[in-house]
């Protein structure tokens, strides 16, 4: 049995950290009800298997490992379509301050939502999540050169679809 | 955003791997073009991280622990 303080650790933790779980869930699937289905999945099969979980080490990295497997789980049992045709991602994004700066977002995300699933995932995981390229590649099952190499395509591809180039000026706020 | 997400973006983002001018490594992107991705894409997350968490997640882990607490 869990010990109680254990338990209420566990529980404080996980609610901390279901908006890194969410945010990346619907990286992923870019549908906010079958993001939040993945990341009950992942929460439950936490629980299941928290004994399997070393003390000490990185509980967000082991979430967003459980999170991922049951991604590819759902992936492998519906081959559902991951793509935002319709934009339902790009245009339910919620974006405080102005127009044009919600507009500049939105043409982001697009940008972001057009990557392959495993350039979008290496960029998200080490670029807004902060996880080193190792602890990112041990997530994803590849080398850690597959994941560099996955992320500098990502950034290349984003700024190709951006419009930026090395001869561009750009206005950096 | 909340001040709770306000949080979540400061402390989460920039990325670690980033240099100290924010930006991630890059192979053959400008540096004030690696500037303006990674900005968009922290801007981008913090969007995701700051939207409200549904009580469904909260009433979730409270079951699992009550199953787990015996």
């Amino acid at each position: 049995m869990m010990a109680s303080l254990e338990k209420d650790e566990l529980q404080r933790s996980l609610m901390m950290l279901i908006p890194n779980l969410r945010a990346f869930a619907m990286s992923l699937v870019r549908k906010h009800d079958l993001a939040d289905d993945l990341v009950q999945e992942a929460l439950i099969r936490a629980f299941q298997n928290i004994h399997q979980f070393a003390a000490g080490s990185n509980l967000k990295a082991w979430l967003f490992t459980i999170l991922r497997n049951a991604y590819l789980s759902h992936l492998r049992k519906r081959r559902f379509e991951v793509g935002d045709p319709d934009g339902v991602h790009a245009e339910g994004l919620v974006v405080p301050g102005g127009q044009s700066a919600h507009m500049e977002l939105l043409e982001f995300q697009r940008a972001l939502d057009s990557l392959p699933s495993d350039q979008r995932e290496a960029i998200v995981l080490v670029g807004a999540e902060g996880f080193s390229y190792e602890e990112a590649a041990l997530m994803c099952g590849c080398a850690v050169g597959t994941m560099k190499s996955r992320v500098s395509r990502a950034r290349s591809k984003l700024a190709e679809v951006m419009g930026l180039s090395p001869s561009d000026e750009l206005t950096v706020a | 955003m909340s001040d709770d997400a306000k949080r979540r973006s400061e402390t989460a983002l920039p990325s670690q791997h980033e240099d100290g001018a924010g930006r991630l490594a890059g192979i053959g992107l400008e540096p004030e073009s690696q500037d303006v991705i990674a900005r968009k894409l922290r801007e981008a997350y913090a969007a995701k991280l700051g939207e409200e968490v549904p009580d469904k997640f909260r009433q979730l882990l409270d079951h699992l622990a009550s199953k787990k607490g015996g």
